[in-house]
């Protein structure tokens, strides 16, 4: 049973893998094509402390991506789920429509709103603000975090949604009976018997948000240069293969560790609020 | 690139980004500024020239809109074949589809590509009696640094790269220095590109300092990348397509390539508000050409293509079309028509034989430039 499974995997996660792994360790030829080897100083350069910036403002991107992430994604996975009734299935479709459309596209529509000629300013213009343009939204860190909030909400929305869907709604009634405000009750009750959805959640956002690269790329500017940028650059922007192959297996490495951290702690038996 | 979404013809303003501004400069000149590898030594062609006469269909690989479809059009009904059109958007991914073995008849790489394909003995020969235009391509290409005797390679477009403003944003006198970005940096800070290709980016400080445009000293590439971080703040951001930028009013200085100046003024409402210079302390230059992979299915097709390119009138039909000088006696002369109205972006052949080329690094040097554009795009 478990060997179509078992192909698959191999053919299309290990094997290439397996090649990246080869890459990181060899040189190029004359053309720019890797050749195998044994360069480990490929990984030296991953440590070199110019890269310093690039790791801690791609984590503080992620960060802030998963806060907003929560704060936005869990109240409309509350306000389904508690007030959705028969809409339900309806709004969590609707949660995930977006994705129909092509990741590119949907970031690029971004550029449409809140360009220097775009909508947004075009609204602040006709009420008067000066300035040409009025605000400059775009190219700067706020929309890259701002793309990546949009690009990854659903990934934080839809665990929540299900981890509350799955708890039994007497708990909150059986909260306020014991004279708990909203806040002690959400504080005490619901908020504990989500956690495994909100942890589920920030993982599926934080691990992707560290490694985008297309984001920063369409609406970031001069200052918002993430690992996944220059990962990119080493292979489609005259880069060097190898150290491009090095830097995606340490990153890799390090997502993993954090993987295994958060599937660790969600194997552990519930603690007692569910 | 954020603006891409704007127009259609994303690639050819993207044209480039794979960092190859070279140029034509005589071979003494190469081998003065020369940092990267050595001029390439002749070696007499070993795989088996082909004949101009159609094989097949034509598998063309190019960047998108880089070549007039009318006079794709008319090779296809001359002939009774059809060209399969794919586009790459960079030279980068240009070499890895030739390198995976992808049998393109006919592509487009920059000289210092040709260098590379040439030493890797990836390209057919091409044999200039078979090409009843050759008449048309300027001497200097008979011989040119990248590929001697011009065993495999025909010259198709030239550019330099220099900085475009406009002037009515701009009203400040610009003195043909690559110094003009920093000095006017402050002034106009928010409103400036860059273009996002390290070989421009370094090239351009490294020719600022008065240094090798190709350098491959630490202490210039250090000093390079330094003084780039110095106006980065400055900076709105680095582009691989400057063209929608200086249309939309996004930049009102940007660092800029001869060709996208061009389209930027034959799309622009005013198109007198434009201006663009080149610097005294050194010009990139380069030109692109056509060469016949050597897994070619079809390089009779090509070869034939490639003649009816240089073929005078179609070469005047292609160049009212893209924009830039095509390198044959018609297509430079239609270039000057062209642009009659633009003297800034006179480019003649002369010039570019004399800019300075930008060589792709590779080994170690490339590593080092890689560090140096990395502290620049990370910093």
């Amino acid at each position: 049973m478990l060997a179509p499974g078992a192909v698959w995997l191999l053919l299309l996660f290990i094997a290439p893998f397996g090649v990246v792994i080869l890459v990181s360790f060899g040189t190029v030829d004359i053309l720019g094509k890797p050749v195998f080897g044994w360069y480990p100083e490929n990984y030296q350069q991953v440590f070199d402390p110019i890269f310093v910036p690039v790791i801690l403002r791609s984590v503080a991107f992620a960060v802030a991506t998963t806060l907003l992430c929560l704060v936005i994604g869990y109240p409309v996975a509350y306000m389904i789920a508690r007030y959705g009734g028969r809409f339900r299935n309806l709004l969590v479709v609707l949660v995930i429509l977006p994705w129909f459309a092509d990741y590119l596209v949907r970031i690029y529509a971004w550029i449409v709103i809140l360009g220097d000629e775009g909508v947004v300013n075009g609204v602040l213009k006709a009420l008067g603000l000066h300035g040409n343009p009025p605000v400059v939204f775009v190219n700067t860190s706020f929309a890259v975090v701002g793309g990546l909030v949009y690009d990854f909400l659903p990934f934080m929305i839809l665990p929540i949604y299900a981890a509350l869907e799955r708890m039994d709604p007497s708990l909150i009634e059986a909260g306020k009976d014991l004279y708990g405000t909203p806040l002690q009750t959400f504080r005490y009750v619901t908020w504990p018997a989500t956690i495994q959805g909100v942890v589920a959640g920030a993982v599926l956002v934080g691990l992707p948000a560290v490694g985008d690269f297309a984001t920063a790329q369409i609406l970031g500017g001069p200052n918002t240069y993430m690992i996944g940028n220059l990962i990119n650059d080493q292979f489609t922007g005259g880069g060097y293969w190898p150290f491009g192959a090095a830097l995606t297996i340490v990153l890799m490495a390090l997502l993993s560790l954090l993987m295994i951290f958060y599937l660790r702690s969600a194997s552990r038996p519930p603690e007692a609020a569910a | 690139m954020a603006s891409d979404i704007w127009t259609a013809d994303i690639n050819r303003r993207d044209f480039l980004r794979g960092g190859a501004a070279l140029g034509l400069g005589g071979t003494a000149l190469w081998l003065a500024a020369c940092g990267s590898g050595t001029a390439t030594t002749a070696t007499t062609p070993t795989l088996k020239y082909p004949k101009a006469q159609i094989d097949g269909d034509l598998d063309y690989f190019n960047w998108a809109q880089y070549l007039s479809p009318d006079v794709i059009t008319g090779f296809e009904k001359q002939y009774g074949v059809k060209v399969n059109q794919t586009n790459f958007d960079n030279m980068q991914s240009m070499m890895a589809k030739l390198n995976a073995g992808i049998p393109y008849d006919l592509t487009f790489p920059t000289m210092d590509f040709v260098d590379q394909l040439v030493k890797a003995n990836a390209l057919l020969p091409i044999d200039h009696t078979q090409l009843a235009n050759w008449g048309e391509i300027p001497a200097y290409f008979n011989n040119p640094w990248y590929d001697p005797h011009a065993y495999y390679s025909v010259p198709y477009a030239i550019w330099t790269t220099g900085i475009a403003w406009r002037t009515d944003k701009v009203p400040d006198s610009f003195a043909g220095s690559w110094n003009d970005l920093w000095t006017l940096a402050p002034k106009y800070s928010g409103k400036m590109f860059l273009l996002d290709d390290f070989q421009e980016v370094i090239g351009m400080s490294l020719l600022r300092q008065h240094h090798d445009v190709n350098s491959g000293k630490r202490n210039e590439l250090d000093s390079a990348a330094s003084e780039v971080l110095k106006i980065k703040p400055n900076i709105r951001q680095f582009v691989s397509n400057e063209i929608p930028g200086l249309l939309d009013g996004t930049a009102w200085i940007s660092h800029a390539w001869s060709g996208d100046v061009y389209q930027v003024v034959s799309q622009a409402a005013d198109p007198t508000i434009y201006k663009y210079e080149t610097a005294q302390e050194g010009v990139p230059t380069g030109n692109d050409t056509f060469v016949i992979p050597k897994n070619a299915k079809h390089p009779g097709t090509a070869l034939k293509f490639i003649d009816w390119m240089l073929a005078p009138q179609n070469a005047t039909t292609n160049v009212n079309y893209f924009g830039y000088p095509q390198v044959t006696t018609t297509g430079i002369a239609a270039y000057q028509k062209l642009i009659a109205q633009y003297p800034f972006l006179n480019l003649t052949l002369d010039q570019a034989l004399h800019g300075l080329r930008e060589i792709v690094p590779t080994g170690s040097k490339l590593q080092l430039w890689n560090t140096e554009w990395t502290k620049i795009k990370a910093g």
